[in-house]
């Protein structure tokens, strides 16, 4: 029996997807709401907002206030959140107000992955 | 009012947390689900490759966001430092925590925790250094430990201190303190303290916990005007 393997083409992000990718990616709140959606097939815009807030500004002893977390939920409500749509990156789903990475091209998936861990990792 | 009372009429809001954490699981979770009467408690994933110093928990009150907490500052909360009132270490992280949970009724304090918390209380009454201060005791060796710290605040402050105890006080008395002493009925099983905010309404702050099982209380801080009025009072009857 032969596994069926993504051949290199498959695996291979083109040229202008990754424009985009790179593009989109260059703010780091927009890569703190595609991180959160990495682990979370959906999720409320108002839970990315909190995720997104504690992980830029809480992680170890910080603390993030009410009109903080208000400023991060409305910069990605009016400014992010769409810049993700349009790059085909995040969906976002008006009338349950959640997003989703379903649209996200497996290489540019990858690419949000590697820079998690870049990011992120210890 | 009898402590007892004003520990039914506490009504703690509904408040939720979620913690985000890469896997596995923060023992954290199951601590804050036993510790803190919060029902609510969540754990939401991280992705795994971020490193385990990245997790925050998050507080809601209904739909309202209350704060988002780093994981280390929640555990310090939970085993804190214990400073003096005139220390003049700053640590706003540990006093927003204490903010962030005040009135919510928690199930399980430690006498740790309490005396954090009751530091914090008598901090505040040490830099307003006006208004009154009630303290209970459970022993009279408890107030014995802490009579360095209750000469100085009364000594160095034009506090009002009232301190109330289960037993008899044969000792010294305390220059500036008015001791309760042989109160009986429930000051034995409670950890009360209450100060009025020396004139300053949004300095009134007050704790009251009831010990559950050996040193294991339950009870809340806060900075409710109104909840530390009725503990003052039940403090004041208690002492009558």
């Amino acid at each position: 029996m032969t596994v069926e393997r993504p051949s290199p083409d498959d695996r291979r992000a083109n040229p202008e997807e990754l424009d985009t990718a790179f593009r989109v990616l260059r703010h780091r709140r927009r890569r703190l709401a595609c991180y959160v959606l990495l682990e979370h097939e959906t999720a409320s815009l108002s839970d990315v907002a909190d995720a997104v807030a504690g992980w830029q500004y809480a992680t170890g002893d910080g603390i993030v206030e009410p009109q903080c977390r208000r400023q991060c939920y409305l910069d990605l409500r009016h400014t992010h959140v769409p810049v993700l749509v349009d790059a085909g990156v995040v969906r976002y789903d008006e009338e349950s107000d959640t997003l989703s990475l379903v649209p996200c091209p497996e290489p540019i998936r990858d690419l949000v992955m590697r820079a998690c861990a870049f990011e992120t990792g210890s | 009012m009898t402590l007892s009372d004003c520990f039914d009429r506490i009504e703690d809001p509904p408040r939720t947390i979620t913690v985000y954490a890469p896997p596995p699981r923060p023992t954290l979770v199951e601590r804050l689900e036993r510790e803190t009467g919060i029902d609510a408690v969540a754990y939401r994933r991280l992705p795994e490759v971020a490193g385990p110093n990245q997790g925050f928990l998050v507080v809601h009150e209904g739909d309202e966001f209350v704060a988002a907490i780093g994981l280390e500052a929640a555990r310090q909360f939970l085993e804190p430092p214990i400073r003096e009132p005139w220390d003049d270490h700053d640590d706003p992280a540990y006093r927003r925590v204490i903010e962030t949970f005040d009135t919510t009724i928690w199930h399980a304090l430690d006498r740790r925790q309490l005396l954090a918390i009751s530091r914090e209380i008598e901090a505040l009454a040490w830099r307003t250094s006006s208004g009154t201060l009630r303290a209970s005791f459970q022993r009279a060796s408890a107030l014995e430990a802490a009579a360095p710290v209750y000469v100085r605040l009364a000594g160095e402050t034009a506090l009002d201190v009232h301190i109330y105890i289960d037993d008899d006080w044969n000792r010294p008395s305390i220059p500036g303190v008015t001791i309760h002493d042989d109160v009986g009925g429930e000051i034995g099983s409670f950890w009360a303290l209450a100060f009025d905010g020396g004139g300053d309404r949004l300095r009134a702050s007050g704790l009251l916990a009831r010990e559950v099982d050996a040193g294991t209380f339950r009870g809340c801080w806060t900075n409710d005007v109104q909840l530390v009025s009725r503990l003052e009072r039940s403090l004041a009857t208690a002492g009558e």
